[in-house]
């Protein structure tokens, strides 16, 4: 069972009991899961470079190509401020980045390949691999406001360099697929905000769904049949055009932006299988409020019994979240995983 | 022959009939692959494998401190650095001149709360999935081996050499009693892997241990590494494991003779550092294989020292019980047209190309 902590949670944790000699995933007792260690970020990445800096902040260039300006304190706790992005022209599509985007680059595939493929053929644990992004990516290029230009603007080439990522994608991953039994694949997205998307969904779908949903066909004609996409923000909009496009499930599903996995669940079955969820700003407020949120809100026990459900905080757990509340958390997770049926009196009749 | 078979035989003076190249043996700067990759080498390949290196690994044993500190600048005015490494060792700079200023061990109280992150049962010190790990690498055909730590380095890292001079003047005993637990703090913690696993080889890795040796009284130190090397040496070869190294660097020929008579039966040992390939066959025999000795300066000259270097050693590797490899991390003076000339010279001259 997955679940992102901020490392300032882990530090504060430590304060509170939390080994600091323990992997925390087995502390909690969560499964193990794993990707496929196959490489589709840049390759090369764009060289690191630094360009000022003081005591409060630095301004560089990060291995993506963005140019950004971090603080040094809180760094994790903030975003950065995006200064530059790697395309602002067709030209830097076809110049700068393009070539860093090539299957063939031989590090795209850990070194002694096929002693992994031999490791991982006889497993007891789940094992994914990442099937890329089509709007999240460009957006990390470009920038909202530039992608959001070029698809009105010219929208071929959105179209052009979301297609290319499609086959770039099938023909990085194809002999992973080919060779390995994969029992997931992931997509990322994040291409919401609290209200809605960040890209109107019919020109998403126009432009950027058919690289989405060839990749999709690619892996479900391969036997890869659960295909996660990632996204925050309020997605209720995009589920319905990521189903037709072979997505079988979203995550994180955060509460914050709107997001209600009994709504979802009531209005799609089981045709959608959902990770998340949880809202992590529950998690502060105390035991007791984590009891209601579970039973009364996510209805933990009548989603466990339904299927395609795995409960999860709705992003990584924040710092003001206590160990102990976590562990409050935790453990009625696992009491009602056990046998959900035992629970169903505890939440209101879904 | 596959790379396990290569490296083992070569270790236990069979007569060589294929050279191994084992990765582990070869270590590059960052700087050093940035030149290349102006120089021609591609950015998107493994560099290993662009070069045909072998496969040669250490099992994932986490042996350090554990939690290790985080680096941290504690304060920085001007052009003075007050720092902190992970091994929190404290430090004043003056820009690129370090100034060793403090040690997390100065007493004896202070190492019994440094011991508090040596302890061998934490759970994070092996991988999380151990037993499915074991499973990959049981039936492996590459060399796989289990590291010591560093006995000596630690000592220098922790205690510094300062302090290791005064203790001696004044009151060494805590320092035997911290190489005391080391030995037992060592055993303890790769005992699961030892015992799970059939491994190759184990080895020190030393880098510190020259500085030790030319600084302190060297009588001292072999009684240190005595009292370091020989309970967990004994104890390696008892659980199977006939093939143990040290690495180090620097000139250590004063305790070749010690390690060897503890059971260290591999060394690694810098040409660049004075380190003689002659003189340890002469005065150990058979009882030292060595890996590496390429005097990693020279691969920064011309073509014909680098034939001269390789010829110089390539005898040694056709008595059994020497594996060439470079003596120190390849820098960045050295052209990557310079060392595809080695490792295409080596391949030769070893009976490969």
């Amino acid at each position: 069972m997955p679940q992102w902590f901020w490392s300032s949670t882990i530090k504060r944790w430590h304060s509170e009991g939390l080994p600091q000699d323990v992997y925390v995933d087995e502390f909690f007792g969560f499964d193990r899961y794993e990707f496929v260690p196959v490489n589709l970020d840049f390759l090369p990445p764009f060289e690191y470079e630094v360009y000022y800096e003081n005591e409060e902040y630095k301004v560089y260039r990060r291995q993506d190509g963005c140019k950004v300006k971090e603080f040094k304190r809180y760094a994790e706790a903030s975003m950065p401020h995006w200064l530059e992005y790697p395309i602002k022209t067709k030209l830097d599509w076809e110049r700068e980045v393009m070539p860093r985007l090539n299957p063939k680059s031989p590090a795209r595939y850990p070194l002694w390949w096929d002693d992994y493929v031999r490791w991982v053929k006889e497993r007891d644990y789940p094992l994914g691999i990442s099937a890329g992004s089509y709007y999240g990516w460009i957006r990390n290029w470009m920038g909202v406001e530039r992608l959001s230009r070029f698809i009105y603007e010219d929208p071929e080439f959105i179209k052009e360099i979301a297609d290319y990522i499609a086959d770039f994608v099938i023909e990085t991953i194809r002999r992973a697929v080919e060779e390995i039994e994969l029992d997931f694949a992931i997509m990322w997205e994040d291409m919401a905000m609290k209200t809605g998307p960040l890209v109107s969904p019919r020109k998403f779908k126009e432009l950027m769904v058919p690289a989405c949903k060839k990749v999709c066909d690619y892996l479900h004609s391969n036997g890869v049949e659960i295909i996660l996409l990632d996204s925050d923000g309020f997605i209720d909009q995009l589920i319905p055009i990521w189903l037709d496009a072979g997505v079988t499930g979203v995550y994180p599903l955060e509460v914050a932006a709107g997001e209600n996995v009994v709504v979802l669940r009531k209005k799609y079955g089981r045709k959608l299988a959902m990770f998340g969820g949880v809202d992590k700003r529950v998690l502060a407020r105390g035991c007791d409020e984590i009891e209601r949120h579970l039973f009364q809100e996510v209805k933990l026990p009548w989603m466990l019994t339904q299927g395609g459900y795995t409960p999860m905080i709705d992003h990584s757990v924040p710092p003001d979240v206590s160990l102990r509340n976590f562990m409050h958390y935790w453990s009625i997770v696992k009491n009602v995983a056990e046998d959900p049926s035992r629970y169903l009196d505890k939440c209101e009749e879904a | 022959m596959n790379a396990r078979e290569k490296f083992v035989q070569a270790l236990r003076f069979k007569k060589p009939s294929e050279m191994p190249f084992p990765c582990m043996f070869y270590k590059f700067h960052p700087e050093t692959l940035k030149r290349w990759q102006r120089e021609g080498l591609s950015k998107d390949v493994h560099l290993i494998e662009q070069l045909g290196l072998e496969r040669c690994e250490l099992i994932p044993v986490d042996i350090g401190p554990l939690p290790n500190y985080e680096a941290a600048g504690l304060e920085q005015i001007e052009e003075w650095r007050l720092g902190m490494d992970r091994s929190l060792f404290t430090s004043l700079e003056i820009k690129a001149r370090g100034v060793e200023e403090e040690f997390p061990i100065r007493n004896l109280s202070d190492y019994e709360s440094f011991k508090r992150i040596l302890n061998p049962d934490s759970p994070a010190r092996y991988p999380r999935f151990w037993d499915d790990y074991v499973r990959r690498v049981k039936e492996r055909d590459y060399p796989l081996g289990v590291s010591l730590g560093s006995p000596l380095s630690w000592l220098v890292e922790w205690i510094g050499l300062k302090g290791i001079a005064s203790s001696l003047k004044t009151d060494p005993s805590w320092i035997i009693s911290i190489i005391d637990y080391l030995a037992n703090f060592i055993i303890s913690t790769v005992k699961r892997a030892v015992h799970d696993l059939p491994l190759d080889f184990a080895i020190f890795l030393e880098p510190r241990a020259y500085r030790l040796a030319c600084t302190a009284d060297i009588g001292w130190v072999i009684d240190i590494c005595e009292k370091a090397y020989g309970p967990i040496v004994s104890w390696v070869k008892n659980m199977g494991i006939d093939l143990v190294g040290i690495e180090s660097l620097g000139h250590v020929h004063e305790l070749t003779e010690t390690w060897a008579g503890i059971g260290i039966n591999f060394m690694s040992i810098e040409s660049s550092g004075g380190g003689d390939l002659e003189w340890i066959r002469k005065t150990l025999n058979n009882r030292v294989a060595v890996v590496g000795n390429i005097d990693h300066k020279v691969l920064a000259w011309s073509k014909r020292d680098i034939m001269d270097e390789v010829s110089r050693k390539i005898s040694f590797f056709a008595q059994g019980g020497y594996i060439p490899t470079p003596d120190g991390t390849i820098l960045s003076d050295i052209s990557w047209e310079n060392f595809k000339y080695f490792i295409k010279t080596l391949k030769q001259m070893g009976g490969i190309a």
